[in-house]
């Protein structure tokens, strides 16, 4: 009887440990570990199209920028900050970051909110809110951002995510903005190997009679956004 | 140093007095309805303009690993910009057109130019003396008579001969499409600016502009002021038209005046009459 008990035991337990192990391995946080004395190349490419509807008229315009690539460089590594060096075209800058994405320092002025990797462990499927603000010049923007784990495997992580900024709503300007985008993390090298993003803004223009309100115009502006790891170069 | 601030307060009033008057005169004359049209663009535009700079600071790099990108911009409301702009200018020289319409619309205008011109007084008052076709300032007098009623007429002397010629031209700058934009900007306008009248005249003035018997009296007061200066009333010299409908009016024809004048003549003196004869030849010498 205690024969069986104690096989059952292990059988159970080795069970277990197959069981956990991967779940364990796919609740893991995701962090940017980019390997000290390491340059990662990356391509950036960009398009926009935008469209104005004017009474009868709709006139649109594309624009796709030339393909600009970057090189960053990782200084050093003390716990979790990263300090690291980007050379983009003529110019150099160095950033000290978190492991989560934050921007501990930079000499740069008005940089963007940053998306960070939350601290406790993403689970597939599962959304994760966190707020941004923006200080800007028209003022202090908040932002929602949502992350959320869509598949993920050994070496690469598949995440999606999508940020919702105030839009305006009164009867003369409806604007709204949209912007969704998917991160393929590698998660052996710590570092995001392809992101794609793409914001879409739309405003409503309407000129407000004494009791009707008549549509006078609509823009809308779509970008899209490619990030791409093209390289890695040991220094 | 309360002096230097008494002065420099003094000079600043003297340059705002100076200086602001200018604005406002200009802005005076604006029409209403492009001040209307200039601020529902500019809203939207800096609206459009603030959106992209706030896309640019949220969106154009989201990892702190990479460096702040430039937003790839399309401009689509180029056109839109291109297109007010065209209707902007088209309103200023219809408005233009429209007023010089309305001023020079009065039926007694033409008349009363008519009268004033200096060949035609100079005539009246110096027929009988007979001098009057051989004085040699009469095409100067008349040149700066023209010269004035230009520019009181607000007229363009190279400008078209015609209101409906002048609104023509003013139209062929604009396509189909955009005279239909035009159409529906008086539209709204009017609709939240009933009180305004600027843009219903301006409709009214397009509308109308095809037929011939539209502002028939300015019309022939543009052809008055823009006659060419060779032209018999602009030279001042022979008996014009003008002279003759204007004894006609006054119940004196042609053939009555020069026997009042021979009849004068006649009762000079020998002294008078050789004096006369004298003028008459330094006169020759000048024609």
């Amino acid at each position: 009887m205690k024969k069986t008990t104690s096989s059952s035991r292990t059988v159970f337990s080795i069970l277990l440990f197959f069981l956990i192990l991967p779940s364990a391995h796919l609740r893991a946080q995701f962090k940017l570990e980019p390997k000290p004395l390491t340059a990662y190349s990356f391509t950036f490419s960009s398009s926009s199209a935008s469209s104005f509807v004017h009474q009868d008229f709709k006139d649109s315009d594309k624009f796709q920028a030339d393909n600009k690539t970057f090189l960053i460089d990782v200084l050093g590594r003390d716990a979790d900050k990263i300090l690291v060096q980007i050379t983009s075209g003529n110019k150099i800058m160095r950033r000290q970051i978190k492991t989560n994405g934050e921007l501990l320092s930079s000499p740069e002025l008005n940089l963007p909110p940053f998306l960070v990797f939350p601290d406790a462990p993403l689970r597939k499927g599962k959304t994760i809110a966190f707020q941004k603000s923006l200080d800007s010049k028209f003022g202090k923007i908040p932002s929602t951002w949502y992350l959320t784990l869509i598949e993920e495997d050994v070496n690469l992580a598949k995440m999606s995510f999508r940020a919702v900024l105030p839009g305006t709503n009164t009867q003369t300007i409806k604007k709204t903005y949209h912007v969704t985008g998917e991160i393929a993390f590698d998660k052996q090298e710590g570092m995001p190997q392809r992101v794609v993003w793409k914001t879409a803004y739309k405003t409503e223009f309407y000129v407000k009679e004494i009791a009707v309100v008549r549509h006078f115009a609509t823009h809308t502006f779509l970008s899209s956004h490619e990030l791409t790891m093209t390289g890695k170069i040991k220094r | 140093m309360n002096k230097k601030n008494t002065i420099c307060r003094f000079l600043l009033i003297l340059l705002l007095w100076v200086l602001l008057p200018y604005p406002l005169r200009a802005q005076q004359q604006i029409p209403g309805f492009l001040n209307w049209l200039t601020e529902n663009e500019t809203l939207i535009l800096n609206s459009v303009n603030s959106d992209k700079e706030i896309l640019k600071a949220f969106f154009s790099s989201p990892f702190s690993i990479m460096p702040t990108m430039e937003l790839a911009e399309s401009f689509s409301e180029r056109k839109f910009i291109q297109r007010n702009a065209n209707i902007r200018t088209t309103v200023i020289r219809l408005s233009l057109i429209n007023s010089t319409a309305a001023r020079l619309s009065s039926p007694n205008l033409l008349l009363s130019l008519q009268r004033a011109m200096p060949n035609t007084w100079i005539c009246f008052s110096f027929r009988y003396v007979g001098l009057v076709f051989k004085m040699p300032f009469l095409p100067v007098l008349n040149d700066l008579f023209y010269t004035d009623v230009i520019k009181l007429s607000g007229a363009d002397p190279a400008g078209e001969a015609t209101i409906q010629t002048a609104v023509k031209t003013a139209l062929q700058s604009l396509s189909d499409q955009e005279k239909r934009l035009m159409c529906k900007y008086f539209e709204i306008y009017h609709a939240l600016y009933p009180q305004e009248r600027e843009t219903t005249s301006l409709a009214f003035l397009i509308r109308n502009s095809t037929s011939s018997s539209f502002a028939s009296n300015a019309n022939r007061v543009l052809q008055f002021v823009r006659s060419d200066k060779t032209s018999p009333v602009r030279q001042g010299g022979d008996e014009a038209d003008v002279f003759d409908e204007l004894l006609g009016q006054i119940g004196l024809d042609d053939a009555a005046l020069s026997q009042k004048a021979e009849e004068q003549m006649m009762e000079l003196s020998p002294e008078d009459k050789a004096r006369q004869q004298e003028l008459d030849s330094l006169f020759d010498i000048f024609n």
